[in-house]
């Protein structure tokens, strides 16, 4: 799950990074913004999730 | 009509009185070269004279002051013409060094608040860490780091041009795009960069590096191996944040978002919300993931137990030398105090005198509210939030812009501090996630909101004529680099980290055993105690503490 939690990160910075392809700036920014919120899924829902299964707390 | 009558023949005796015969018209002289032997022909007070003493200074700086460069010629135009350029040059050079100094200085208020608000017991290893990130990461920085980020970044007109740090290594992205990834010239600051302009610019981007890389110490406190951290510390100063640094600030891709796919003025961040405190704050999140929390700061359902520090006047004084040392560094961002501009520095120090005081207005405001009681240690924090967030657009916006940001960073860090313990379950004993990754990415937003379009650094920023502008100032274009500059620091930044900081634990281990950490890192660790003198009690963890030491 750790990786998955770091491909999904990756893929946020693309999906941020790929705005540059666009033309409109409404639609710039709300890619822009998606793929902020992706990568933040990604460290925050599945990465960190991955860590506290396992962690010292629950031990 | 008899007072018409009366009137007319003046006015008749008037138009009819013949012109009076204008003046020649003046000549304009002729314009009149000054020649060399025009200045020589200046003097300067006599030897005897200046013997007698000059308690006022109505004799001292003079033509006598000019460096000539032929004694046997004298004094020229030339020399007159280059001892303006190497003036100007050299108020900017005094200008970047003295703000570094400042901004070294904040090490120690980042030992301060980092030590007061971790337990008497780890006083020593926590103090420690704060004094040789400095160290580690500058030979760091010295070895490598300081070539990838501004290995080509020339030119440079501040600082006499840096035209020695003259190569960056490029792909073609997007559209057939130059992605300028990271700097090739500085390494040990030899060959060529061994220059006096680049020697100003290494000491002042390496203790705004420092900065970034004492950010993680906080995180990590109370089970951070001493050995992991140097380790660590060395991998983000001569790697991850140059990195990041190269693209935002060294000629790199995030910087040319402006010149290559019209996003305002490319990724903008005046003195480093993003660069240093972002970089710092995501780290620090990707290695107190690895690390996990401290034993007992969670019960086994998960419920977050308070682990109050230590010190809470030690925090308090280093807040106020954090805030004095963001004297230099904001305004020592603009690498000069002559020309280009940079007469904008008190503006930016106002700045951020203003975003720190809402900053903690904002965030004593919500624990008074929230808790009932003014929290000493989350005012610091709101404080320090205030002046992270205004870091990045400090240079571009007016004092409102100023006073709103600080509001709302001082807001966020307390909400921020909140998920961070409780949602995530990730312990962060300083809060620097909140204060400086959250606060950081909200500065850099900031930029793409609130730029006015007033400030005037010579012409053009990025290499895109004009001044910053945000959304609210006419370009929404602005908000989507800063955007992408967010969505990278998040991206890729913790990813670097998190992967790096994972090899590291392979290799050297990052936590403490169980028992050193029971006991306090100070012995164990560091072979002597912060606090010799005192018996130390800690306050009951929790049941998850016997758990671990059973």
């Amino acid at each position: 799950m750790k990786i998955v939690g770091i491909v999904v990160i990756l893929l946020g910075w693309l999906i941020a990074a790929s705005s540059v392809t666009l033309s409109n700036v409404g639609v710039q920014l709300f890619v822009a913004t998606l793929g902020f919120v992706v990568s933040f899924i990604g460290i925050a829902a599945i990465l960190n999730r991955a860590h506290n299964a396992n962690a010292i707390w629950k031990q | 009509m008899w007072l018409a009558g009366l009137m007319m023949p003046a006015v008749v005796a008037h138009a009819q009185a013949p012109a009076a015969a204008s003046p020649a018209a003046a000549k304009t002289p002729a314009p009149v070269p000054i020649t060399d032997a025009d200045l020589r022909a200046i003097t300067g007070p006599a030897t005897a004279d200046l013997a007698k003493g000059d308690p006022g200074g109505a004799l001292t700086g003079t033509v006598n002051d000019i460096v000539v460069s032929d004694s046997k010629k004298g004094l020229t135009l030339a020399d007159l013409v280059n001892m303006v350029g190497q003036n100007r040059i050299a108020d900017n050079f005094i200008w970047t060094l003295v703000t570094g100094y400042l901004v070294m200085f904040m090490q120690a208020g980042f030992a301060l608040v980092e030590t007061g608000l971790c337990r008497a017991k780890n006083a020593n290893h926590t103090m420690m860490m704060n004094f040789m990130v400095y160290g580690f990461g500058l030979f760091a920085y010295w070895v490598m780091g300081f070539a990838i980020q501004q290995g080509g970044c020339a030119p440079n007109a501040n600082l006499g041009g840096l035209n020695p740090l003259n190569s960056e290594f490029a792909v073609t992205m997007f559209g057939g795009k130059s992605w300028g990834l990271f700097g090739q010239r500085g390494f040990f600051l030899s060959g060529s960069t061994y220059d006096v302009g680049v020697m100003v610019m290494f000491l002042f981007q390496m203790v705004f590096m420092d900065t970034a890389a004492t950010i993680v110490t906080g995180a990590a406190a109370e089970r951070w191996k001493f050995a992991a951290f140097a380790v660590s510390s060395m991998f983000l100063g001569a790697i991850t944040y140059p990195l990041y640094g190269n693209w935002a600030w060294g000629g790199g891709w995030l910087s040319t978002l402006g010149t290559n796919y019209h996003l305002g003025h490319g990724y903008c961040d005046f003195a480093g919300s993003g660069v240093v405190h972002a970089v710092g704050g995501v780290s620090a999140l990707a290695v107190s993931m690895i690390i996990g929390p401290r034993i007992g700061k969670y019960t086994k359902a998960g419920k977050a137990n308070p682990m109050p520090g230590h010190d809470i006047t030690m925090v308090l004084l280093g807040c106020f030398i954090l805030a004095f040392g963001w004297f230099g560094f904001n305004p020592g961002s603009t690498l000069g105090a002559s020309g280009a501009g940079n007469l904008r520095i008190g503006s930016i120090a106002v700045n951020t005198m203003l975003a720190g005081c809402t900053g903690s207005f904002a965030s004593i405001l919500y624990m008074w509210i929230r808790f009932g009681k003014p929290d000493a240690s989350m005012t610091g924090n709101g404080l320090l939030a205030g002046l992270v967030a205004i870091t990045a657009p400090s240079g571009f916006v007016n004092t409102v812009g100023a006073t709103i940001i600080g509001f709302a960073a001082g807001m966020l860090v307390c909400l921020s501090v909140e998920f961070i313990e409780r949602v995530m379950r990730v312990d962060d004993p300083v809060g620097a996630i909140s204060v400086h990754g959250a606060c950081g990415l909200w500065g850099v937003l900031s930029v793409g909101l609130f730029a006015d379009g007033t400030s005037n650094y010579g012409g053009s920023w990025n290499g895109v004529d004009g001044s910053v502008r945000g959304l609210f100032y006419g370009d929404p274009s602005q908000l989507v680099a800063q955007m992408i500059g967010c969505a990278t620091l998040i991206g890729i930044v913790f990813t670097l980290s998190y992967v790096g900081n994972v090899i590291i634990d392979l290799i050297v281990g990052q936590r403490v055993s169980a028992a050193s950490e029971l006991e306090g890192l100070d012995l164990p660790e560091m072979g002597a105690l912060g606090y010799p003198e005192f018996q130390l009690v800690s306050p009951g963890l929790g049941r998850s503490v016997e758990a671990a030491t059973d």
